[in-house]
């Protein structure tokens, strides 16, 4: 299997937005336009997050997606808000693949086998956003890194993976937007507690950040802050895991 | 040329139709059964569980529509969801039985081999196909915890290798496409793979 290299895209609705530890949001641009070139320099897939959704109850994603799909033909996966598997119909009708699903999923956890009945579990991505409580014990957080559930993590993951998920994007809030590295501490405690595959995000700072994912058996990297503020490319990052026998999508 | 999609009320055709209309095909939507009997080319696509998506061909009156149509031998073709419906069966709902156009049926992938769901990109391996055999080596998206598995192993196509597994990847017979990746998601080559595939339909070898 292809080790994955997805953008990812915060949005605000209309804009792309970039945050540190998921707070203080800076615009950047046109995220419809970020997408597109990610994809001509061969993305494997855009995850869009509307960090908002939750926050105002509201799904104003659909107008993006449409767009973005007319002409990004790789997988586009869309998370914010989602609460029901209607919103997660009508988000796949207007061209998305998969849905992101975190918050709902906590407050409801049917609302999984509700999306996989319907979808399949294939089309079911867990979001998860970990924040480090003490010296190796992770809780996962719910709207957009501000609210405690009280779990911790590995539970969490055990028990999502029962109920049907297709795979999880992991993020570390501690480490996200930060360019210091991954939280292998934090992955490895998910990866011994499921078998679906995960996707790291958050804190990738460097090519040897990303290699170094791989390597740890990650089966793919959400990149944001590297690639909104051009310290590289979709292309350099493929080519530096290549470069280390890592198999990728050319 | 006309494509002919079946919308069954689930599936992705926004993405096939945005993929048809960059290629520069027109398409029409079927939504119940009255647009397939004259269509030139059926596309079934499909993001769905194999139980709903049945229930909704049934429902839709379409499932028949689909049978009249393929047993006139005009060109049929199937994307992830819709390919595997045209086989006889799915481990994926058992209560339910699939179109049956094709002798074979959907198997859950082996776990020893393959992370369930199987996600992400494989290179193909093309097998007895002179009309796909360009896209040798190239990479295509999947996205499935379940496979196809035809009763002859020797039909043309493609297959990829999990662990020590052959995965079918698509396979043609007589008038019937099944393809189990995503091409309107795989990228260029997805879109070349989905233009050759219309371009030479009915007449794939």
């Amino acid at each position: 299997m292809t080790f994955r290299v997805i953008a990812r895209l915060d949005v605000k609705p209309p804009n792309l937005v970039k945050g540190i530890h998921l707070e203080g949001f800076r615009q950047i641009g046109n995220p419809s336009v970020y997408a597109q070139s990610y994809y001509q320099e061969g993305a494997d897939e855009i995850s869009y997050q509307d960090i908002v959704a939750s926050l105002y109850n509201r799904n104003s994603m659909d107008e993006l997606i449409s767009e973005t799909a007319k002409s990004v033909f790789i997988p586009i996966a869309v998370g914010g808000g989602i609460k029901s598997g209607a919103q997660a119909e009508k988000i796949v009708m207007h061209g998305a693949d998969k849905v992101c699903i975190n918050t709902g999923a906590i407050k409801n956890p049917g609302l999984i086998e509700e999306i996989a009945g319907s979808l399949g579990s294939q089309a079911v991505v867990l979001g998860v956003e970990a924040k480090k409580i003490s010296k190796n014990v992770y809780t996962p957080m719910t709207d957009c890194g501000r609210e405690h559930s009280g779990m911790d993590i590995r539970w969490w993951i055990e028990k999502a993976s029962e109920l049907g998920i297709g795979e999880i994007v992991l993020t570390s809030i501690d480490q996200e937007g930060t360019l210091k590295g991954f939280d292998f501490e934090l992955f490895s405690q998910v990866r011994g507690s499921t078998n679906v595959p995960i996707i790291l995000h958050g804190g990738a700072g460097s090519l040897e950040d990303i290699c170094a994912a791989a390597k740890a058996g990650a089966d793919g990297v959400a990149i944001a802050s590297l690639l909104h503020f051009k310290k590289t490319t979709i292309r350099e990052i493929k080519e530096s895991l290549a470069a280390a026998n890592i198999g990728v999508r050319v | 040329m006309k494509i002919t999609l079946v919308d069954y009320g689930l599936g992705n055709q926004y993405s096939v139709i945005q993929a048809l209309k960059y290629l520069g095909y027109a398409s029409e939507i079927d939504t119940d059964g009255t647009l397939i009997s004259h269509a030139e080319i059926l596309l079934i696509p499909g993001v769905a569980a194999f139980g709903k998506g049945m229930q909704n061909l049934k429902k839709r009156g379409q499932l028949e529509a689909i049978r009249q149509f393929s047993s006139k031998g005009r060109p049929l073709i199937g994307f992830c969801l819709g390919a595997q419906m045209l086989l006889r069966n799915s481990d994926e709902d058992v209560t339910t039985g699939g179109i049956s156009l094709v002798n074979g049926e959907v198997k859950l992938m082996n776990s020893e081999y393959c992370r369930i769901p199987n996600q992400g990109w494989h290179p193909l391996e093309i097998k007895n196909s002179s009309t796909f055999s360009g896209f040798q080596g190239k990479f295509f998206y999947f996205s499935h915890s379940y496979r196809m598995a035809l009763d002859d192993a020797a039909t043309p196509g493609g297959q990829i290798l999990i662990g020590n597994e052959f995965v079918s990847a698509f396979f043609f017979h007589e008038n019937i496409l099944a393809v189990q990746f995503h091409p309107e998601l795989s990228g260029n080559t997805g879109l070349e793979f989905m233009d050759t595939a219309i371009n030479t339909a009915n007449i794939w070898t």
